[in-house]
């Protein structure tokens, strides 16, 4: 973990409420996609945890949605504003070397769990994307899948079967994470949206349950194997 | 014997700064960030008898200058604390350690000091009958003077290291429940753990945290917790430790003066991993700026100025 300030650079809405926020700073911390930072937001007690959706040498990017004041308050910072960030956090996605350019591999982002799919789209040109949402009109981020073949839904599970891939990378709500887990019969990775408290692992603020124990999810994940998750009643 | 230095129970501490259970794991996950060398001492996660899962998500909320937390004693268990955190805590940690202590019967309290008392790493057992977020144990028994001294006198019997008891601040009268702690043989106590607490989400209309109700800790309890470690640090001859919503050198001086030999900082390290070694390097500079040349003149200097 590091932490530094951060400048605000620019705030690119995606639709009402939800913009791809870049920060520039240190981004030396940043090894893969999954991976996570915790924003210092002015006046909060709490840092709010967001997926990296990408970085380069200068800085990097996330996708914040307006769930609440401290994040409504966040989108409304004028650039220039210096950050307090956590960065380097958790453990990102790691597809098997075998996937190539990623013909075979199914990006899944539900709702702005599609941040982290947009850096891994980057890397497998060859991946599909599959961005499900509560709501087509909740739809947003095509934009950042340029290039790829790219399945907008509101109908999660269909299309887990419909699109051949022979592995999967998932990001999003507990919810939505355990139907993708129980419905899509290949293999593949899953990262948990979840409130967390220190985001470093002290606290237990989030936490799953897999076959090896209880794993913290800003820790041991927030990426997981599909098999080591274990799904409750 | 620096300036900082304090004693708790018999025992030497370097400075009073103590980061509280529950919010510094089992003290690893700082060690990657700073030598946990320099504090006091901290006291270990919440361990009971059996591994504990603890509650549902969500078990965080922000609160106004605070947090809540719902965490449900989530813990590997005593045994595997013994047979793994232990050891890989003295690779990173060379003092002795307070065993912070949970549970849900007097059998378990005694049981786990019992096994907790037999490691030589540890220095205090500090049990815990005030944690707000498990039902049939925890704060049920620091709510009662009769169960506090209860749990207090069984685990008095199994260990000869000092006992100190966490007490609950969701009480009419603590200073009673201390009290009670302290005939029943506690060797010190440490006040407040969180007030039981919620938030409701306007989008969902329902509580946030799935347990419902959580602990708030945080700068937002820092008077709460002055105010009751003043009354009890007159009311008992045992130490005090001051804890709740510490986040700043002064306010470590602020509850040294209200009665405590040292002082536990819980929240302040899960949204500044580094604030205790701050604090500590903070300490001689505030201290000199309001005339104190020891810790050790500071304690209780409100009772008597």
């Amino acid at each position: 973990m590091n932490r530094g300030f951060y400048t605000l650079a620019e705030n690119l809405p995606l639709k009402p409420g939800i913009s791809l926020l870049r920060l520039e700073g240190d981004s030396s911390a940043f090894q893969r996609p999954g991976q996570f930072v915790q924003i210092e937001l002015p006046g909060y007690f709490l840092k709010r945890p967001f997926s990296v959706c990408d970085w380069d040498e200068g800085g990097f990017s996330v996708i914040v949605e307006a769930a609440g004041s401290g994040t409504r308050e966040l989108l409304a910072l004028p650039s220039g504003t210096a950050l307090l960030v956590h960065t380097g956090l958790g453990n990102g996605f790691t597809p098997p070397d075998s996937l190539g350019l990623g013909e075979d591999l199914l990006l899944i982002g539900v709702g702005t769990g599609l941040s982290p799919m947009a850096g891994l789209a980057r890397r497998y040109p060859e991946a599909k994307v599959l961005l499900a949402f509560r709501r087509l009109e909740d739809a947003f981020g095509q934009e950042l899948f340029a290039g790829h073949e790219v399945c907008v839904t509101e109908d999660l599970l269909s299309p887990l079967v419909a699109i051949p891939h022979r592995f999967f990378c998932a990001c999003g709500s507990e919810s939505a994470m355990r139907a993708v887990a129980l419905h899509d019969r290949a293999g593949g990775q899953i990262a948990f949206d979840v409130r967390m408290g220190c985001g470093f692992g002290a606290c237990m603020g989030g936490s799953k349950k897999t076959v090896h124990g209880y794993a913290r999810v800003c820790r041991e994940g927030p990426v997981f194997e599909k098999e080591e998750l274990l799904w409750e009643d | 014997m620096g300036r900082l230095t304090t004693s708790l129970c018999g025992i030497t501490l370097d400075n009073p700064v103590i980061p509280a259970s529950g919010c510094f794991g089992y003290g690893y996950e700082y060690a990657d960030l700073f030598d946990i060398n320099c504090l006091g001492t901290f006291s270990f996660k919440g361990t009971t008898l059996h591994p504990r899962y603890g509650n549902a998500l969500p078990r965080i909320a922000e609160a106004p200058s605070g947090m809540l937390n719902a965490v449900g004693l989530q813990n590997p268990g005593v045994d595997a604390v013994i047979r793994e955190e232990l050891p890989k805590l003295r690779t990173v940690f060379t003092k002795p350690v307070i065993a912070n202590v949970s549970g849900f019967s007097i059998e378990e309290y005694r049981e786990v000091c019992a096994r907790l008392d037999a490691q030589p790493q540890v220095g205090w057992l500090e049990v815990n009958i005030s944690c707000p977020n498990v039902h049939g144990g925890g704060m049920s028994f620091g709510t009662d003077p009769a169960m506090a001294a209860a749990v207090t006198k069984a685990v008095r019997e199994v260990t000869t290291k000092p006992v100190i008891v966490k007490l609950s601040p969701n009480v009419t009268d603590i200073v009673s429940i201390a009290r009670s702690c302290e005939d029943a043989g506690a060797d010190a106590v440490a006040l407040i753990n969180t007030l039981l607490a919620m938030r409701i989400d306007l989008k969902t209309r329902r509580p946030v945290l799935a347990n419902t109700t959580g602990g708030l800790s945080g700068p937002a309890v820092f008077p709460v917790a002055l105010r009751m470690v003043w009354q009890v640090s007159q009311a008992v001859e045992i130490p005090v430790i001051g804890i709740g919503g510490i986040s700043t050198a002064e306010n470590v001086i602020e509850m040294l003066l209200a009665g405590a030999s040292c002082v536990e900082i819980g929240a302040a390290n899960l949204r500044d991993p580094w604030v205790c070694q701050h604090i500590i390097a903070d300490l001689p500079d505030v201290m000199d700026r309001y005339g104190f040349s020891t810790v050790k003149d500071i304690i209780g200097g409100a009772h008597h100025a």
